[in-house]
């Protein structure tokens, strides 16, 4: 064996050694990063639709990880501009930049969630969106648009700053919103109003 | 002998090291050094095409985040950070500082083609990064965002035609106008 076989070998083994520590980790210190500063799970709440609430929740529900699942649009609707309460049953509606209009109802923490299979494969949910969020005479719409981010939460963080409008909310103020009652998590299988997102019933 | 030998070496490395130091610490920055640009109107970009911009390209997302080059500020947005101010995304109307500093980031992102482009009266715009990115010639994470028939384009590229304190055909405004009623 001449020395440049050696090398020629070496350097092989060199690559494929690094190609399997890459493939293996696919390694994203941002995503990591992004996933690690949300912080661990309540140990009240079991991982679920009632998870994490006001969270950006397709940080995690994204081919990335670290949930299995992904999530094409996700987020919480709150009552109030500083209020830790869910609204239940409120309603998001977006309009896509095919026009496509959908409608999606809250649980009882204010978390709704949008899998890719609820649009048909032929004509994906596409970017960017319009949203509006309503419960009964409650009606917020947002005048921008949401350019390519999935999670509300990712612009939509506590306290409203320079760079964030504040959590989604219902009201403009605390006293303006309603008493909340019930349990959330609910005992059975979470009910959905049908009135709320009448389009979708018809 | 041998001992001689070594010190002497490390002496000559070390003289070495800080001549080769020397050029790289000795040129301060010069604060007062600045690229002149030859910008396009900033009036007709105020009136015209800021709120266009804001509206297609400055969501939080895209280009309304401190992590872009070009930055956009407004309304809908991000905001020009200021403790005085207090401007809150989503509450009050766009500023005239924020529109200046959306206008100066466009003029810097490319200040010598931008000057070029301009002393041309704008002609061929489409070698400026600022439209090669979103009509897709250039990677562009945002993907295509502005196609050469949209009302946007041609409102932009009428502005980078514009002569500096004039205004713009009527054609362009109207496309202009229809651009900015975008949501
Ligand atoms: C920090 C990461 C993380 C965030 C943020 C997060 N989840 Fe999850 N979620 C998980 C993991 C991990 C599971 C466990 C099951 C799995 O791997 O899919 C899970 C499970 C779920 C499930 C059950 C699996 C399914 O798809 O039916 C739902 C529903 C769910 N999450 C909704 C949400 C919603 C809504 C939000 C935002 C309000 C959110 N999650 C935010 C990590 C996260
Ligand atoms: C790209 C960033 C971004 C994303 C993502 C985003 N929003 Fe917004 N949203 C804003 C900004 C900025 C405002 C304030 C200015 C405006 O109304 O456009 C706003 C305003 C709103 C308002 C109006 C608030 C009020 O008090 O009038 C509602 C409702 C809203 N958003 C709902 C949502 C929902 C629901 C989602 C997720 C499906 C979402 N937004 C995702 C940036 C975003």
């Amino acid at each position: 064996m001449t020395a440049t076989t050696h090398l020629d070998r070496a350097l092989k083994l060199a690559t494929i050694a690094l190609t399997l520590s890459v493939g293996s980790c696919a390694l994203d210190p941002v995503h990591d990063g992004a996933v690690k500063a949300l912080g661990p799970e309540d140990p009240a709440i079991p991982q679920g639709p009632f998870h994490r609430q006001g969270q950006p929740c397709a940080v995690c529900h994204s081919v990335q990880g670290p949930a299995k699942t992904t999530f094409v649009l996700a987020g919480t609707i709150f009552y109030g501009p500083g209020s830790p309460t869910g609204a239940d049953q409120a309603s998001v509606r977006i309009i896509d930049a095919t026009g496509a209009k959908k409608c999606f109802i809250t649980n009882c923490k204010g978390n709704f969630f949008v899998r890719p299979e609820e649009f048909p494969k032929s004509q994906p949910i596409a970017f960017p969106l319009l949203v509006s969020a309503t419960k009964g005479s409650a009606y917020k719409a947002m005048a921008s648009r949401i350019g390519r981010e999935a999670s509300c939460a990712n612009c939509h963080r506590n306290p409203r700053f320079f760079d964030s409008p504040g959590q989604v909310r219902l009201y403009e103020t605390e006293s303006q919103v309603p008493k909340q009652s019930g349990e959330c998590p609910p005992v059975g299988p979470p009910v959905f109003d049908p009135d709320a997102c009448k389009e979708n019933f018809q | 002998m041998m001992r001689r030998l070594v010190v002497g070496s490390l002496v000559l490395a070390l003289a070495a090291t800080v001549v080769g130091s020397l050029p790289s610490c000795a040129s301060v920055p010069d604060r007062n050094r600045f690229t002149a640009v030859v910008a396009p109107d900033f009036a007709i970009y105020r009136a015209n095409i800021d709120l266009f911009l804001h509206k297609r390209c400055g969501t939080l997302d895209c280009h309304g985040q401190a992590g872009r080059g070009y930055r956009i500020y407004g309304y809908r947005g991000f905001r020009l950070y200021s403790q005085d101010a207090g401007l809150i995304s989503g509450q009050q109307a766009t500023t005239d500082q924020e529109i200046q500093a959306n206008f100066d980031a466009i003029i810097s992102i490319e200040p010598e083609e931008m000057s070029r482009l301009i002393a041309e009266n704008g002609e061929n715009p489409n070698r400026l990064l600022f439209l090669r990115k979103p009509l897709n010639i250039e990677r562009h994470k945002g993907g295509p965002s502005l196609a050469e028939d949209d009302e946007g384009y041609k409102c932009i590229t009428a502005w980078l035609r514009a002569p500096k304190g004039g205004a713009l055909t009527a054609t362009a405004k109207k496309d202009c106008d229809e651009a900015g009623k975008l949501p």
